[in-house]
């Protein structure tokens, strides 16, 4: 230790973490040079005056804020999903039973108008246009129309041109064979009529 | 409850004791707004950034483990709040002071000098508090850092080398230079 490098043994003195040696020679160097003594004694007045630095204080409503903001925090950590969460195991009964009838009122709905909402339509989930052939609409035609109806003319020619058609004028050829069964309809209801009035 | 160290206290809060919460509050409320001022000297600021480590401590609790004195634990987490809201600061100042006018420049550092004659109107001793907490915060990081830990907390070498993440070695002989380079400042 020397006075070049006395600064370096300060804060080991203060702490007494020098070696009695030690301490002799760090002492002996402040008697010696005013340069050391200066610093060591600058260095004592500072801790004196941090020690002495009057403490601060929280305020008094620190402890009430600080709550106020807990609770805020709490509330934000709330996500969506939990509200969600919350929402459905805190809700009452009855507005479960509630949310149990409309769903039923909605598939009841669903079922007698024959939506088909759940059907995956295959087709159009392959970007392909659905194009009936003849042997579709046999099978179509077979299930609900009297047999009788194909030995008309119309089906007759409705049934050969379907080969190459597009979907848009199969509705158009289902449409004339609606205006025909209409016409038969009333054919049937104005010989009812005639029957009646024979009677 | 007294009886309980920080350790027992912080376990327990884990497991849902909220008083345990409050009476680690009470211990270190003003122990951080003292080690926080040192950075910002500003109270207000520092009493925020000190609500802030203990919001952070009620919400991220259970992230404490007890290989760790829990003291070193939150002195990390408020000097690491201080930290982020310094660098913070000084982008704003920088940022405000160059969008002043030369005439706006010229009124601030006249207030700036106003304010500082009216410090040296205080008494000696108050002028002397006033100018060390004024220089601390202008210290090196690595310096202010340890010398708040040390001379303004009081703690140990090893609880600051826990905080710091420094060998004591590295502590001591920093404490050395931050006095002598406070000494200077002040001077």
């Amino acid at each position: 230790m020397n006075s070049d490098n006395f600064e370096d043994y300060i804060a080991a003195y203060i702490d007494q973490e020098l070696s009695t040696s030690e301490a002799k020679v760090f002492e002996d160097l402040m008697q010696s040079d005013q340069h050391c003594k200066e610093k060591f004694d600058q260095t004592m007045k500072l801790l004196k005056n941090i020690k002495a630095m009057p403490k601060l204080e929280t305020s008094h409503d620190f402890s009430l804020i600080l709550q106020k903001r807990i609770d805020s925090s709490k509330r934000l950590e709330i996500s969506f999903i939990d509200k969600i969460s919350n929402f459905m195991t805190s809700s009452k009964p009855a507005l479960n039973f509630a949310l149990s009838f409309g769903a039923v009122a909605v598939f009841t709905f669903i079922y007698l108008n024959d939506l088909s909402v759940f059907q995956v339509d295959i087709d159009s989930a392959e970007g392909t246009k659905k194009i009936l052939t003849k042997k579709h609409i046999e099978i179509d035609l077979a299930s609900g129309i009297d047999d009788e109806f194909f030995e008309n003319e119309d089906k007759e020619i409705f049934v050969n041109d379907i080969e190459d058609d597009t979907l848009g004028k199969i509705d158009e050829k289902f449409k004339i064979n609606f205006k025909g069964l209409i016409q038969d309809v009333m054919k049937e209801v104005k010989n009812a009529r005639t029957f009646d009035e024979g009677n | 409850m007294t009886d309980y160290t920080d350790e027992q206290l912080i376990l327990k809060f884990q497991e849902g004791d909220v008083k345990s919460y409050n009476e680690i509050v009470e211990r270190f409320k003003d122990r951080l707004l003292n080690f926080v001022n040192g950075y910002m000297n500003d109270y207000e600021v520092s009493q925020n950034l000190v609500q802030d480590t203990f919001v952070k401590v009620y919400t991220h609790g259970h992230s404490y483990k007890e290989i760790s004195k829990f003291s070193t634990w939150i002195y990390t987490i408020a000097g690491n709040l201080a930290k982020t809201e310094l660098r913070k600061l000084k982008r704003r100042k920088t940022y405000s002071f160059s969008q002043l006018s030369n005439d706006e420049k010229e009124f601030s550092l006249d207030k700036h000098s106003m304010a500082m004659s009216n410090n040296s109107e205080r008494t000696e001793r108050h002028q002397k508090y006033h100018d060390i907490r004024e220089a601390i915060p202008k210290l090196n990081e690595d310096f202010r850092n340890i010398i708040v830990l040390r001379d303004i907390q009081e703690l140990s070498y090893d609880e600051i080398s826990n905080i710091t993440g420094l060998a004591i070695g590295t502590v001591k002989s920093r404490i050395n230079r931050a006095r002598l380079k406070l000494v200077e400042m002040i001077s």
